[in-house]
């Protein structure tokens, strides 16, 4: 039984060993990488029909580092939310950075794979295909400021007849595409 | 090089067999068995305002283990992240005109360096006391370990939700629109219901709210998302700083 459990335990280190990869931990980063927004601008989608678009290998090379590290090609047969064709890419290049937003395309899963958070931002260099630094969802962006409450409302007392969390009180957003509102049933 | 992941998904699966009793508060697959298509309710409730279920949800909420990180300037912080959860249910409006929390569930990606943190809230409610079309969906809810902002695939997910559900709904309160909130809270031990973001579909609004012993709970605009195609893929967002008004943006 003892040698059943040593067997188990060394299996198991060399298992942790194996699977963490040597930019897994949060401090082995480089920490001085500024993500931008990388939803401040309205994307281009390539991939038209009849179009044709270029890509340059070294951001080509970038993209596939950041894949291959997100979403591991053997974990792909685990579930939906783990192939790379299940999800949505988004670029961003900032002189020899490539940031690469990765999220998972809320179609591909359907019904019921959708994920809240989940999703990553990587920074990647072009000259060497070297990633920089990993951005999970939630995480802290590197600014140590924290996002929390702690720092206290800096612009002034709102509305005090506003209940918490209430919705009711906003203008409705013109812009909100129609497609989207011939669903669901609104009364009870 | 990667080693044969097989060989900790056996180590995991011993793991999880030792594990304590689930949380009656909890929903989970059963080992091997596909996500949760529906999460069963009540587990808080009912209330006759939203905004008391909806406190009572994020006392619950981050009350679960690790369901808080702390600081990021704690040495420790990179533990607390990594064995850091996150827990999601929903609030909803019942055909007996109140307000109740479902159970919550913690089933998510796997991610085996534990730094992707994520929920997989399922799109159905599932209250045997009523019929499940009857069901209105209210708030979608969940934590933020590390009160971060919201995310791509939150918006995503609540402007999704919305299509299958409906964006509005009519309660004896008057009309409610619906919405996704990440709790947070700033300590890790005991955590605290300390604010929310919350993302509201209709009027683009994206907000944060706070509680301070001194002001009480207090509302900030912090932007603005607007969605550039039906299918809700692609979508900008617009940073604002102002304080919640009725009738006067930020």
């Amino acid at each position: 039984m003892k040698r059943l459990l040593l067997v188990g335990a060394v299996l198991c280190t060399a298992c942790m060993r194996r699977e963490a990869g040597p930019s897994d931990s949060l401090t082995s980063e480089d920490r001085s990488v500024v993500f931008p927004e990388m939803f401040a601008r309205e994307a281009l989608t390539v991939g038209a029909p009849g179009q044709p678009y270029s890509l340059e290998g070294s951001l080509l090379r970038a993209m596939v580092v950041a894949a291959d590290d997100f979403l591991p090609r053997h974990q792909e047969g685990r579930s939906c939310s783990s192939r790379r064709e299940a999800h949505r890419f988004r670029i961003l290049r900032e002189g020899d950075i490539v940031f690469i937003r990765m999220d998972l395309d809320p179609r591909a899963c359907e019904p019921g794979g959708m994920l809240l958070d989940g999703g990553a931002t990587y920074a990647v260099r072009l000259s060497d295909g070297r990633i920089l630094r990993r951005l999970h969802d939630g995480e802290p962006d590197g600014a140590l400021v924290p996002a929390g409450s702690d720092a206290g409302v800096h612009t002034g007392p709102s509305d005090s007849s506003i209940p918490v969390g209430d919705t009711s009180w906003g203008e409705p957003q013109p812009s909100f595409p129609v497609q989207l509102l011939d669903a669901g049933s609104p009364h009870p | 090089m990667r080693g044969p992941w097989w060989c900790c998904l056996v180590c995991c699966l011993g793991g999880c067999a030792s594990s304590a009793v689930l949380d009656p508060d909890l929903v989970r697959p059963e080992p091997g068995a596909p996500f949760l298509e529906e999460i069963p309710g009540p587990l808080l409730g009912p209330f006759d305002s939203a905004s008391d279920a909806l406190l009572a949800a994020c006392g619950k909420i981050l009350s679960k283990p690790h369901a808080s990180a702390g600081r990021p300037d704690h040495p420790s912080f990179s533990t607390h992240w990594r064995v850091s959860s996150e827990y999601c249910a929903w609030l909803y409006y019942t055909p007996e005109h109140q307000f109740s929390v479902s159970r919550l569930t913690d089933q998510s990606k796997v991610d085996p360096a534990q730094r992707s943190k994520s929920c997989l809230l399922p799109s159905k409610v599932a209250d045997a006391r009523y019929p499940s079309d009857s069901i209105r969906y209210i708030y979608a809810l969940h934590n933020h370990p590390y009160g971060s902002a919201l995310s791509s695939n939150d918006l995503r997910f609540i402007v999704s939700e919305g299509r299958v559900h409906g964006f509005e709904t009519e309660t004896k309160v008057g009309r409610v629109r619906l919405s996704i909130v990440a709790f947070f809270s700033n300590a890790m031990e005991p955590a605290s219901c300390d604010g929310f973001h919350q993302y509201i579909p209709l009027t683009g609004q994206l907000l944060k709210w706070t509680r301070t012993a001194s002001a009480g709970w207090q509302c900030e605009q912090t932007g603005r998302v607007t969605w550039h195609d039906a299918d809700a893929l692609d979508f900008t967002l617009q940073k604002l700083q102002g304080p919640c008004l009725r009738g006067a943006g930020p």
